[in-house]
């Protein structure tokens, strides 16, 4: 399988603190791959700085195979990057409509057809459609910053901790549609929960400390009690 | 009647100084003390066309145009590199704000020159049997004209939702893949715009002198405030209220008249501390 995504040796500061250091990485085109760790790893920084919101001050991001970490944020979304962040920043003033009309970047006819499609995923968020994002729950929320995210003709979706927060049955209801991205686009996910990443993803990193401490088969990891337990902090 | 048509009419005034500042201050979180230049030059611009040209019109066009391009190159000249650096914001719109008043001074002195009001805005129209001044009617139509427009542009239209978004969080339109700068850009020279058409239109009402921006920036700062930092149609609401609070306390009781103002801005603030239509959490 072709990588689509590829991080080679990068550190990212945040002020002082020296969160990346020196984190490599693949993800293949077409898989869903997940980053487990615990709180403060430097989860949602590996998605930051892919992005460009927090720049890398050393190594390279691949994309396409093309180098992006010197672009800025809104031209390295518009290579065809979809973006979860963890704590949704949708715009609470602006209808559902006008959220996703806001993240609309590709031709009418095909934002037609995703509309469709969301629909369909997210049956609430047809029935929200003129409402204002802040009146949502925080589960229809959370569909809507991933419905945000789907609108595009994305190559890959960066999805920060969908989970976090959300009731149980809400919980999967976001993995089902997170299964059904599966055949449209690649997806690297942020996930804390070990037993919802088994459910879809096909590889996983640990990032402990801001390193890369293990990567293979998420099926491998279910299997290894001690890696859960002194890495993740948890065994399922 | 004509105290309240009065009011309104420098409602209308504060309303199109406020609208800019407003959104500027909402999307781009910059105070920018040099907005009321841009009415000030409006009026002094629109006044030299409108003596070289004779054409009041020309002159409104031509003052809009004259704020659009200050606004844009203020934008990109000065506050680009200050973006997220308050202190030297505030100090170099204050010097922007002095500069821009002795440029006046320098270009054309420093006495107050009238601006005459075309002909077909003179005189009075009776109704109901009451006399109404016509060039008060025409800045409060045009100011709800545009009014109506710009908050059918927030509204409708997807530049309206990215500016509606940015002043909720810059960072996530960004993340969307819309570049900020050029929104901030756009919004600046149209604010910039709105306070030099502010200049033009208000120019025979109020005279021209180089201290009237200066004269404006106090009450178009309570008329922000008190309509909510990034609101639209805050500053419309707010503009209302202080250009009629500033009409009847003028006339009753003179003294209080900034008084009164600032009374109402903190009765304002201590019932609802983001203005009467501010974005709870918006930068």
């Amino acid at each position: 399988m072709k990588n689509l995504l590829e991080l080679e040796n990068v550190h990212t500061y945040i002020g002082q603190y020296h969160i990346l250091q020196g984190i490599s990485m693949e993800v293949p085109e077409g898989a869903v791959t997940v980053i487990l760790g615990r709180n403060g790893a430097g989860k949602t920084t590996t998605l930051e700085t892919i992005l460009g919101i927090k720049p890398p001050s050393k190594g390279t991001v691949r994309f396409k195979g093309e180098d992006i970490h010197k672009l800025s944020l809104h031209n390295i979304v518009k290579k065809g990057i979809g973006y979860v962040p963890e704590d949704k920043r949708l715009f609470g003033t602006l209808t559902v409509e006008e959220n996703l009309r806001l993240a609309e970047r590709n031709k009418q006819d095909f934002h037609r057809e995703r509309r469709e499609l969301i629909w369909d995923l997210f049956p609430d968020l047809k029935r929200a459609w003129k409402r204002p994002a802040s009146t949502l729950s925080g589960g229809q929320q959370q569909m809507l910053s991933i419905a945000r995210a789907m609108i595009n003709d994305n190559s890959i979706m960066l999805i920060d901790e969908p989970s976090m927060g959300l009731a149980p049955k809400l919980v999967q209801e976001v993995m089902s549609a997170v299964e059904q991205m599966k055949g449209l686009t690649t997806v690297l996910m942020v996930e804390q929960n070990l037993k919802v990443a088994e459910s879809v993803a096909d590889r996983c990193y640990i990032l402990d400390n801001g390193m890369i401490v293990y990567s293979g088969d998420i099926k491998e990891l279910v299997k290894d009690e001690e890696l859960q337990n002194n890495y993740l902090g948890v065994t399922v | 009647m004509s105290l309240s048509l009065n009011g309104l009419s420098l409602a209308m005034l504060y309303f199109l100084i406020a609208a800019g500042f407003s959104l500027i201050f909402g999307l781009m979180s910059v105070l920018n003390l040099a907005h009321a230049s841009f009415f000030l030059w409006g009026a002094y611009s629109g006044l030299a066309i409108f003596t070289t040209t004779g054409n009041f019109t020309l002159a409104v066009i031509g003052a809009t145009i004259v704020g659009v391009i200050m606004g844009l190159l203020v934008e990109y000249l000065t506050l680009r590199p200050l973006y997220g650096n308050h202190l030297f914001q505030i100090l170099m719109t204050l010097g922007l704000l002095l500069v821009f008043e002795e440029l006046v001074k320098l270009i054309w002195g420093t006495t107050i020159l009238g601006f005459p009001r075309p002909e077909i805005l003179t005189g009075s129209l009776v109704i109901l049997g009451r006399y109404f001044p016509v060039y008060r009617l025409f800045i409060i139509i045009a100011g709800i004209v545009v009014f109506i427009a710009v908050y059918l542009i927030l509204n409708r239209t997807k530049i309206g939702i990215t500016v509606r978004a940015g002043v909720e969080d810059e960072g996530m339109v960004q993340a969307l893949g819309i570049d900020i700068r050029k929104v901030f850009s756009g919004v600046f020279g149209l604010g910039a715009g709105l306070a030099a058409l502010g200049g033009v239109i208000g120019a025979p009402f109020l005279g021209v002198y180089p201290e009237l921006g200066f004269e404006m920036l106090v009450p178009a700062l309570i008329v922000v405030i008190i309509g909510g930092l990034g609101s639209f149609h805050g500053s419309f609401v707010g503009a209302v209220i202080i250009g009629l609070s500033q009409s009847f306390g003028g006339y009753f009781i003179p003294e209080f008249a900034l008084a009164i103002n600032v009374a109402l801005l903190a009765i304002v603030l201590l019932i609802k501390p983001t203005g009467l239509f501010g974005i709870e959490g918006g930068h």
